[in-house]
């Protein structure tokens, strides 16, 4: 028999089974989220130090600005 | 000059703000109890007993350390007469063994309860009386400590924490999408903007570590009342860390903090020869971060929730990261802010700031809805009736309340602010925060006031519930049998998991040379459980445990005793109420299932973005989606059918394996009917005892039902003769009894008689 892990016990099988089961998808999702932002492009890269659309009013133009 | 005049005035106002962080820890630090609260006790505090109980039983509402909780009950000369602790088969009772000859008096029950969740410890004295009240005698209520140590390392710990993940969210969520450009190669941003960053998560991880430390020295010295001088020397805190359920979740802490500054420390590592990795590495962190939250969750109020535990864990999880996204990412942008507007001035410096404060609005916004929905969740658990909200809690939760909605309304600002076209009529408004640095860092300091708050409130104890039945007595009877006298107790005496005790005296002097055994029974459906020798405890105590009651109703509880070849029997009917039991869960209110209902709606919103984005990638087309509601549909209704035909077939299974009776045993099987039974058998029936199906009948028994046995007397059973048609119902009931007698392995009550 498995030794329980947490809480000497105290949470009982199944619920130490979540705890860790979500300890491990958490880590698989941070594993993923590592490989993908490796080559994850980024939005839209304009001349540095000006916005995406400088003549545009609207509110996506309003939301880049590429910092020197 | 006038640098220098600006210089003291700019000390001054730091000072300042560190006076009132200080002052509101030191505010916060007021006294507090556990968060578990006592759901059950027997006796009742200040309950007046004829004669003295078997045992003391305390039922909590959350775990206890079994090596840091005791009980010891003193009379009133301070002479201790039992200890105890920690049930060895339920973690969440406390409970005593009291000796049988105590004298009438006053006793006092010294508790310590260590709470395994948060590692609470409250010390409390509860009183008994034995024979009449003595005046001037009362128990005292949980010690108040004054546990400033553990407010300071909770804020620490979640300012830390919360800065961590809003910087790393900020990151990932706002400024690589506000400010990002590929031409930065390691992290995206410019350097003096990534060494801020850097700079904010080192501090952050620095003081974490501390926090931790602290959280792991304040809670050593609360489990062994000991001073810190002493957890170090005599390495005290290990047995904490590797011992407790506290020292579990310090301990997943700690190694997640690692696994944090590791990946931090590779993304600084790495940034010259493999520069791209610098974003992933802060992409990995947030996740870790979350994680982190978790521990958090699992020692705070919601792992004590009677109500649906794990979803508690949950709601109190999404609103930590929650939280953290938007406060954290509030400061994050303040202390980072000024480093990347530095080369800017006038409208560009606006501008880069409005990028900024434009991808961060929608986030916060997700997050807020979250914190309210979940703070609301939360709260249900724990405030069920207005009067709680005058409760410690209540207060704490209500500071909390009032800090997070100035929170909101500088949040409203800015988003007032950053619209001004649609917000033309509070432009006076949206002139005086048009720079809007000087209000986000009104925001930061409002922030950590919430945090300081959210740290006081999980240091607050929750009101306890009012549950039912809380003080009805446990059942007790009585039994007198030539020499002998039984005292039969059976606590809690509710429906679930009960202790059986029962003390035989022979003569008024404990009788331990003897066999004790007992069975539980429900006439009602003609049920038996199986008989269990009682464990001789001294002082003529013999105890049993058993879940054999499980529904409210009459039982019985059969008892014997012997010296294993003569036994008596003595029988006690009870009337069980299912207020009794010692609660330790509670079903969800509607106002729970509402609450619980916007939660779910708000994590909706907040994940709407990924699921239109997930949904445009779908073939949408009017067969493919006929297609997959209709499996949705029979796979929902497959599962109700489903559901419904198992609880059918388990409902059935018990009728069929135990059907009620036709007719129920309305007769007490004690030695008195037991001594008519056999009187009966001899007299009318032809004395079965001397039939050559007799043993027959004996080895059948365990499968023979009463009411069989009952129809035998009239009809008689293969080669025995049926009784006398003159024998009235209580006498073949009689019968029944006498002949069941016989069903206990070993000597049955009157078998060698």
């Amino acid at each position: 028999m498995l030794p329980l892990v947490l809480a000497h016990g105290a949470l009982g099988w199944w619920d130490e089974i979540i705890f860790l089961g979500v300890i491990i998808v958490f880590l698989a999702i941070m594993g993923y989220s590592w490989v993908k932002s490796r080559s994850a492009a980024l939005d839209a890269d304009p001349p540095s130090g000006q916005p995406a659309q400088p003549a545009s009013k609207n509110h996506a133009a309003q939301d880049r600005f590429t910092l020197e | 000059m006038l640098l220098k005049i600006a210089s003291h005035s700019s000390e001054r106002r730091r000072i300042l703000r560190i006076i009132l962080i200080a002052a509101f820890i030191l505010l916060a630090a007021q006294p507090v109890k556990g968060h578990g609260y006592l759901v059950r006790s027997i006796p009742e505090d200040r309950a007046v007993l004829e004669r003295a109980p078997v045992r003391l039983q305390y039922w909590f509402s959350e775990a206890l350390e079994p090596d840091f909780s005791s009980i010891t009950t003193r009379d009133l000369n301070g002479e201790v007469v039992a200890t105890g602790g920690v049930s060895p088969t339920n973690p969440t009772l406390m409970e005593a063994r009291l000796p049988t000859d105590l004298e009438d008096g006053a006793y006092i029950n010294e508790l310590r309860v260590a709470f395994a969740a948060d590692g609470h410890v409250i010390i409390e004295s509860r009183v008994f009386f034995v024979g009449e009240v003595v005046s001037g005698v009362a128990g005292l209520a949980a010690t108040d400590r004054a546990i400033a140590l553990e407010v300071v390392w909770k804020v620490l710990v979640l300012s830390s924490l919360t800065l961590l993940m809003g910087t790393f969210a900020l990151y990932n969520l706002v400024l690589l999408p506000a400010w990002g450009s590929a031409t930065h190669r390691a992290g995206n941003l410019p350097p003096r903007v990534m060494r801020r960053l850097n700079t904010i998560v080192i501090a952050a991880l620095i003081i974490a570590v501390l926090g931790n430390l602290l959280a792991l020295l304040q809670q050593t010295m609360v489990f062994f009342g000991a001073d810190a001088a002493r957890v170090l020397r005599d390495g005290l805190w290990q047995v904490v860390r590797i011992g407790t359920r506290f020292g579990d979740t310090w301990n997943v802490r700690m190694l997640l903090l690692g696994l944090a500054a590791v990946l931090h420390g590779l993304s600084l590592y790495l940034r010259s020869s493999q520069p791209e990795t610098v974003r992933a590495f802060w992409a990995a962190n947030v996740w870790v971060l979350a994680l982190m939250f978790a521990t958090l969750s699992v020692a705070s109020h919601a792992a004590g929730s009677l109500l649906l535990p794990w979803v508690a864990i949950t709601s109190d999880w999404l609103h930590g990261v929650a939280a953290a996204i938007w406060v954290g990412g509030a400061v994050a942008l303040a202390l980072v802010a000024p480093a990347a507007l530095q080369p800017y001035k006038g409208d560009a410096r606006r501008r880069a700031l409005l990028a900024a404060l434009n991808r961060f609005s929608p986030v916060a916004a997700a997050c807020l809805f979250i914190v309210i929905a979940t703070g609301l969740y939360n709260a249900s658990n724990w405030v069920t009736q207005p009067a709680d909200m005058a409760t410690t809690y209540g207060g704490a939760l209500a500071l909390k309340v009032l800090l997070v909605l100035v929170l909101v309304a500088i949040g409203a600002l800015h988003h007032i602010a950053l619209r001004p076209a649609r917000y033309a009529r509070f432009s006076a408004l949206i002139d005086r925060v048009s720079s809007f640095l000087p209000t986000l860092r009104l925001e930061a300091l409002t922030a950590l006031s919430v945090l300081v708050a959210a740290a006081y409130l999980s240091a607050t104890p929750v009101p306890p519930l009012d549950l039912a039945g809380q003080s009805i007595p446990p059942p007790r009877a009585e039994f007198q049998l030539g020499d002998y006298s039984v005292a039969f107790t059976m606590i809690p005496g509710g429906p679930g998991v009960n202790t059986y005790d029962a003390v035989v005296l022979r003569d008024g002097q404990p009788a331990n040379d003897l066999t004790v055994r007992l069975r539980m029974a429900h006439p009602p459906l003609d049920w038996r459980g199986d008989w269990q020798i009682a464990e001789p405890l001294g002082d003529g105590l013999f105890t049993a445990a058993g879940a054999e009651i499980d529904r409210p109703g009459p039982w019985q509880t059969l008892l014997e005793f012997g010296d294993g070849e003569t036994m008596q029997r003595a029988a006690f009917q009870w009337d069980i109420s299912a207020d009794a039991a010692a609660i330790q869960s509670r079903d969800p209110t509607l106002i729970n299932l509402i609450l619980l209902g916007g939660v779910l709606a708000a994590v909706g919103y907040a994940l709407y973005p990924l699921l239109r984005r997930f949904v445009r990638a779908l073939d949408l087309s009017p067969t493919i989606v006929l297609v997959a509601v209709a499996a949705l549909v029979l796979t929902v209704v497959l599962v109700v059918v489903g559901i419904r035909l198992t609880e059918e077939a388990a409902l059935q299974y018990e009728r069929t394996v135990n059907p009620p009776p036709a007719v129920v045993n309305p007769v007490l099987p004690d030695m008195a009917s037991l001594l008519r039974g056999r009187a009966a058998l001899v007299e009318a029936c032809g004395d079965w005892h001397t039939e050559a199906d007799w043993p027959e009948l004996l080895r059948r028994l365990p499968r023979t039902r009463d009411e069989e046995l009952f129809a035998y007397t009239s009809a008689g059973w293969r080669g025995l003769p049926a009784c006398s048609p003159a024998l009235d119902d209580g006498s073949r009931w009689d019968i029944v009894n006498y002949v069941r007698s016989f069903e206990a392995s070993g000597a049955a009550p009157l078998a060698s008689s």
